[in-house]
């Protein structure tokens, strides 16, 4: 099946800057600017011909997320691969968003301390990726339990991608997933 | 018999006006020789993009983004049309920071859906005409529902019209 992404938030938080690093690290160059507030990339592909896309010049502009949706979707038609995969490694930083997942790994308390990182399986975009996050107190408690009794979870906070591992910072309301049976 | 062929599964006014409009459009577009793309639907404020086609139905600059409305109210004067424009379409199409160039494009029809088309063995004339306009850099307005603005009647959206402006984008002039 393929997928198409309609979640402007999504496009929203892709960086220009990881768009134009993807892009050149597939064969895509700058080609021309295009008006103000655009550039124009190309890419030479054997046998199929010579491809474009153009990319908006900062993130202020009213079709940010129109060109970013764009890009994304004809470089999912050039490359043969899903939008969800690309998004998924162009993604490093996803505010106020709630993660679902399970608690994976969960350390003991540290003396007195009721303060530990602990480890959600959670879908971020596309598949299921390790998060981690800090939990404290009668979250962290909550935290045990669910690692215990395997019982799905929810928790919002900010993504961010730090050496190639998804963090949420700031977490708040974790809490049990009543939405799914397992 | 004859009542079964008029089902209630006509369109409402309204959505033929829309329909009829986009068929207009496509049909300048096509001759002009560029493709018609749905942006995003995130933004309400844009109906069509236009395009040179690309490689494997990827669009390609130039490019061209526009409101498009219809009426069959008497907004003509003798050189100019006013039409009432909704004040969230009017902010959006004065802002200077797109990628993409954008214009209002209205399009007149007339009020009797049987004067809509003329129709014969030698053409097909869809009436009346369309208009375009580029809002963009027109001051903020107090108004709080609707802005009337002004569309010049020399400026027909035609086929010689639209390759102009296109024209125009690929060598760096915004309309």
């Amino acid at each position: 099946m393929k997928v198409i992404v309609r979640d402007a938030e999504i496009f929203r938080n892709i960086e220009l800057e990881q768009l134009q690093d993807y892009m050149q690290s597939h064969g895509w160059q700058f080609d021309r600017p295009f008006l103000d507030n655009a550039t124009i990339w190309v890419k030479q592909e054997a046998q199929r011909g010579q491809f474009e896309i153009m990319l908006p010049n900062h993130k202020n502009l009213g079709d940010y997320v129109t060109r970013i949706s764009e890009a994304i979707e004809a470089l999912a038609t050039i490359e043969s691969r899903s939008q969800l995969e690309i998004i998924g490694s162009l993604i490093s930083s996803y505010p106020n968003i709630t993660i679902q997942g399970i608690v994976t790994q969960i350390p003991s308390p540290n003396g007195n301390t009721l303060n530990r990182e602990i480890t959600l399986l959670g879908v971020v975009v596309d598949k299921l990726r390790p998060v981690i996050t800090l939990l404290a107190d009668y979250e962290y408690i909550l935290a045990i339990k669910a690692y215990t009794e395997r019982l799905p979870v929810l928790c919002q906070g900010d993504l961010i991608k730090e050496n190639d591992k998804f963090m949420l910072k700031n977490p708040q309301q974790f809490r049990f997933d009543e939405t799914v049976r397992c | 018999m004859s009542k079964h062929l008029q089902p209630n599964l006509t369109l409402d006014i309204n959505q033929q006006k829309e329909q009829f409009s986009n068929t207009y459009l496509q049909a300048v577009t096509t001759v002009a020789g560029y493709s018609l793309y749905k942006p995003f639907v995130d933004d309400d404020s844009i109906d069509w993009g236009i395009a040179a086609k690309g490689l494997e139905g990827i669009v390609q600059a130039p490019r061209l983004e526009l409101q498009l409305k219809s009426t069959s109210r008497d907004v003509l004067d003798d050189k100019v049309i006013r039409y009432p424009l909704k004040l969230k379409n009017y902010n959006e199409l004065i802002l200077t920071g797109y990628a993409t160039p954008r214009i209002l494009v209205v399009v007149i029809i007339p009020e009797k859906l049987t004067d809509w088309l003329k129709e014969s063995e030698e053409e097909l004339c869809l009436k009346h005409c369309a208009y375009w306009v580029s809002l963009r850099g027109m001051p903020p307005t107090k108004n709080t529902t609707n802005v009337t603005v002004t569309l010049l009647r020399e400026n027909q959206f035609t086929v010689a019209a639209l390759q102009s402006i296109m024209l125009d984008i690929s060598q760096g002039v915004k309309p």
